[in-house]
């Protein structure tokens, strides 16, 4: 159980900041409508921990890399809404850019390119 | 703290609760029914609890909250278990302030460096540190030391207390109001303490030269002069009766070579005549008495002065280091430095805070079982075990902090109330320098944060999550195996500390007791001794002047004597010392004189007392052998007969001191002389050598053994009629004989006192520790005794089990203090030879 919970942790260390920066591109959102828009947009498969999510949004917060407000949403509701700083926006783009190198090697390893003859 | 954290934690309970709000609503949207819609959306989001303490414990403003929140739970269960936390905080105040106290106490008196250079190589040397002016030399006297090659220095500083209170300076500067203290001291002063001085240290020259004299005066004077240092230097100070000459300022914090003095003035003590007022020509300084300081030569050690000095009688008997001698212009010179009270004190100091750390143990034992359904729903609703514990940890720290706190403030209190009480051996507090150093502070501390974590260390590690789970079904005293055979070691512990320390307040108690009973050999609740010192002994007159002074004198002496047997109440009236002084102490303690018996001349150590007609009876002393003499015979005491004629009748046996003609021994009596500390000691008493002339004429002081009915009663009395016939005497002193055995046993008393308080209080921790434990124990069996009457046991074997359950871990304590007694010995066998001096 213990090993679970620490496999799980790991997997989101870091990529979870990425995932709500990348969200927060696309514009102004809630706590709620962070985690349904990572769950709609990974097709169901990333769920995000709420006792993970807030924790993050403060320290984003805190880094400067978000902001939050609070306001009055569609259905007349008080609702804290983060945005992207252009601090977090550079962060994005430098998350980003590690993440996909990080995939490009991790595809090399998994899909190793054959030797011509 | 709430205000300051409660906008962000509204902040966050406002996000969650819109969290659950919108997910509740999406799921109602997607046609779930509400009920369900709620319970899934709760379930999705997770534990709340965790959620929030997580977020918050993620930033530093937010552990400050939780802090804050912690905080306010202590505050919340101090107010809901009001006498757990008063308890707590009263152990924690009166085990660690007593500690504090006694601490500062013993800091003062042997802990605190002496403000001299390398204080363990300058020691005091002194005849008799039990005799008040023993410690006196004249200046050959001082010479003699220096020949020994023992010291690389002596110094002398004149004696100005008890008897020599007339040869105090007393010099008053126009420039400073308040009264200031002197010393006369020779030219090696400073040189043998190793001060450094701003100027220069006396000289030889200096008590030979005209006027302005000089003078070195402390720091705390040259503060009060205008100038700095470098102008204060060679400034001639107007002052009474001469003007004086600073040649020199004592750096900061020397106040003088002994602890407890206040020295503001030294003067060279060649000047001495000329300041107290006397004829110069007939005082010469050489006779002055002298307290004598030594710096030990390299390479000789504190024994070795003493064991060479011991193989001279006629320089010195006592060598004592300077930490250990306390004195002041005013007072008589003590030795405080006694490793076994010092080592006692300790170890009982230990034993009560151990028992302050037992009933801690116990009280939150009890306290957070108490609380472990609480715990337990906590635990149920998602808190976790390292949660608790830091919560826990918490509300321990606060609790330290508070009890710390608490007993830095008490101990302060006390300690700013001890300098008002004057303790039974003389020691004048206010002299000491009590004021508490980080040292003190520190271990507070020190003292509350171990306490209560090793309270707070026992019950983290059996808060198992499992164990705490229990809670949940169990009764909120839990009695599992475990608890039960902690509870009881626990109060069996305690009870075999208590049960030391009151052995050790019990040897206190019976000290006292013995001392109240002790037989001196004379009616000591009938008794006064009266002191009159009718002139100066140290301003000698001219001699026509001299003559018609002691005739008036004589006059008046036996008219104030008929005045007093004339006083209601008073039995008998006869000229004699009391027998328990300072002086007849010293005469003991000069070493072995030879004196003249039948047998030839014989080295003895004995007192040779001249009292006068009807002394022994005034004393209403007992004989044990002969009768109790006239004019010209001797009485002696039954040790000294045991010491001259062993196995023989002293009775009809000739005796003299060596240089009287010899005298006829015809009475043995039982009597202490001296001191009651000691064994009974030798002493030989000269009837009818003693009259009011014959005193007045000699030392010119007169002194008077009455008996009485009511002594305390007619103290005010003899000592009215004593003032109006000797107006300008010096000194006139009456004191009973009760008086008398209690300065002479104060030391034993104060050691006794110390004791008996620290018994008390650790009688009171137990008493709190042990009904706490007890009736915890009994309560957490309460079901099992329901049931055994359910089952048909009879009240009185219930009522037999619930007394076996509170007295059976009592029980344990006393094998356990087998163990510990052992440590006990020591402090035992050390009162018990004192109690054996006693008595003997």
């Amino acid at each position: 159980m213990k090993a679970r919970y620490q496999t799980r942790i790991e997997l989101l260390q870091g990529t979870l900041d990425l995932l709500v920066l990348q969200t927060l591109q696309w514009g102004p959102r809630h706590g709620y409508g962070i985690t349904q828009a990572i769950r709609a947009n990974s097709g169901d498969v990333l769920q995000v921990e709420t006792g993970s999510l807030y924790p993050a949004l403060h320290r984003l917060e805190r880094q400067g890399l978000i902001a939050a407000a609070w306001k009055t949403s569609e259905s007349n509701q008080r609702v804290r809404e983060y945005r992207l700083t252009p601090r977090g926006k550079r962060e994005l783009a430098s998350s980003r850019s590690r993440w996909e190198q990080l995939q490009a090697a991790i595809a090399g390893v998994l899909n190793p390119a054959k030797p011509r003859a | 703290m709430r205000w300051l954290f409660g906008r962000r934690d509204r902040d966050l309970d406002d996000e969650i609760r819109t969290h659950l709000a919108m997910a509740e609503r999406d799921r109602i949207d997607r046609g779930e029914d509400p009920g369900a819609a709620r319970a899934h959306a709760r379930r999705e989001f997770g534990n709340i609890l965790h959620v929030a303490e997580a977020t918050r414990a993620d930033h530093l403003l937010g552990r400050l909250s939780m802090a804050a929140h912690d905080l306010g739970a202590v505050v919340r269960a101090g107010l809901r278990h009001p006498a757990f936390f008063l308890s707590c905080l009263g152990v924690l105040t009166l085990a660690v302030s007593l500690n504090l106290v006694v601490f500062g106490l013993v800091n003062a008196l042997w802990l605190k460096p002496m403000p001299v250079a390398d204080p363990d190589r300058v020691v005091v040397i002194a005849r008799d540190f039990e005799a008040s002016d023993g410690s006196r030399f004249s200046e050959s006297g001082l010479d003699m030391l220096r020949r020994t090659g023992l010291f690389a220095g002596v110094a002398g500083q004149a004696v100005t207390s008890g008897d020599f209170a007339e040869l105090r300076p007393r010099v008053s500067l126009s420039a400073i109001q308040e009264p200031l203290e002197a010393a006369w001291v020779t030219p090696e002063f400073f040189t043998v303490l190793g001060i450094r001085l701003d100027g220069r240290p006396f000289t030889r020259d200096d008590g030979l030269a005209d006027l302005p004299g000089a003078v070195i005066i402390s720091d705390r004077v040259a503060r009060t002069l205008p100038g700095d240092r470098g102008d204060v230097l060679g400034l001639v100070l107007e002052a009474e009766p001469i003007a004086l000459k600073v040649v020199g300022i004592a750096p900061l914090g020397f106040h003088g070579a002994r602890r407890g003095e206040r020295t503001d003035l030294w003067l060279p003590h060649k000047w001495l005549p000329r300041l107290t007022g006397g004829d110069r020509s007939t005082l010469p300084s050489a006779i002055l008495p002298m307290l004598a300081i030594g710096r030990l030569s390299p390479g000789v050690s504190v024994d070795d002065a003493r064991s060479a000095l011991t193989q001279n009688p006629k320089v010195s008997r006592a060598v004592a280091p300077l930490s250990e001698v306390f004195g002041a212009a005013d007072l008589p010179m003590i030795r405080v430095g006694s490793v076994d009270v010092l080592a006692i004190a300790t170890l009982i100091g230990a034993c009560v805070l151990a028992g302050g750390c037992a009933t801690l143990v116990a009280l939150i034992l009890v306290y957070y079982e108490r609380r472990g359904r609480e715990f337990a729903v906590r635990i149920a609703l998602g808190a976790t075990r390292v949660r608790l514990a830091m919560q826990l940890a918490f509300e321990l720290v606060v609790l330290a902090g508070t009890g710390a706190a608490a007993a830095l403030w008490l101990s302060w209190l006390v300690i700013n109330m001890l300098p008002h009480v004057r303790l039974p051996s003389g020691l004048d507090l206010n002299r000491l320098d009590l004021t508490p150093d980080w040292r003190g502070a520190l271990a507070a501390a020190l003292c509350c944060v171990t306490s209560l974590g090793l309270a707070g260390a026992v019950l983290i590690a059996r808060a198992t999550r499992s164990r705490i789970g229990v809670g949940l079904i169990a009764p909120a005293a839990t009695n599992t195996r475990s608890s039960v055979r902690y509870r009881s070691a626990l109060i069996g512990t305690h009870v075999a500390i208590t049960g030391l320390v009151l052995v050790a307040a019990a040897l206190g108690v019976q000290s006292i007791v013995r001392a109240s009973t002790i037989s001196a050999g004379f009616e000591t609740e009938r008794l006064l001794f009266a002191t009159v010192q009718t002139r100066y002994r140290w301003r000698p007159l001219d001699e026509p002047a001299r003559e018609a002074r002691v005739a008036r004198d004589i006059a008046r002496g036996l008219k104030v004597v008929e005045q007093i047997r004339g006083l209601a109440g008073v039995r008998a009236v006869a000229p004699g010392p009391a027998p328990l002084a300072p002086e007849q102490q010293l005469r003991l303690s000069t070493g072995p004189r030879t004196y003249k018996t039948d047998g030839g001349p014989q080295n003895v150590s004995f007192a040779w007392l001249a009292v006068g007609d009807g002394y022994l009876e005034a004393l209403g002393a007992s004989l044990l052998a002969g009768r109790s003499g006239r004019r010209g015979e001797v009485v002696i005491t039954a040790a000294l007969a045991r010491s001259l004629w062993p196995g023989e009748t002293p009775l009809g046996k000739p005796l003299s001191d060596g240089s009287a003609p010899m005298k006829t021994v015809v009475g043995v009596v039982d009597l202490a002389v001296g001191s009651v500390r000691h064994r009974r000691q030798p002493a030989a008493l000269v009837l009818g050598e003693l009259t009011v002339p014959s005193m007045v004429g000699g030392s010119g002081r007169i002194t008077l053994a009455i008996n009485a009915e009511n002594p305390t009663g007619l103290k005010p009395s003899i000592e009215r009629l004593l003032s109006s016939a000797f107006p300008d005497a010096p000194l006139v002193d009456v004191i009973t004989a009760r008086g008398l055995l209690d300065a002479d046993l104060g030391q034993e008393r104060l050691a006794a006192w110390m004791f008996t308080g620290f018994g008390l209080v650790a009688l009171i921790l137990a008493i709190g520790s042990v009904f706490t434990l007890v009736v915890h124990l009994v309560e957490s069996r309460w079901q099992e005794f329901a049931v055994r009457l359910a089952l048909g046991a009879s009240k009185g074997q219930v009522a037999s089990a619930v007394v076996w359950a509170m007295v059976k871990p009592a029980l344990l304590g006393p094998v356990r203090k087998q163990v510990l007694d052992v440590a006990a010995r020591r402090g035992e066998s050390y009162s018990s030879t004192r109690h054996e001096t006693c008595v003997e």
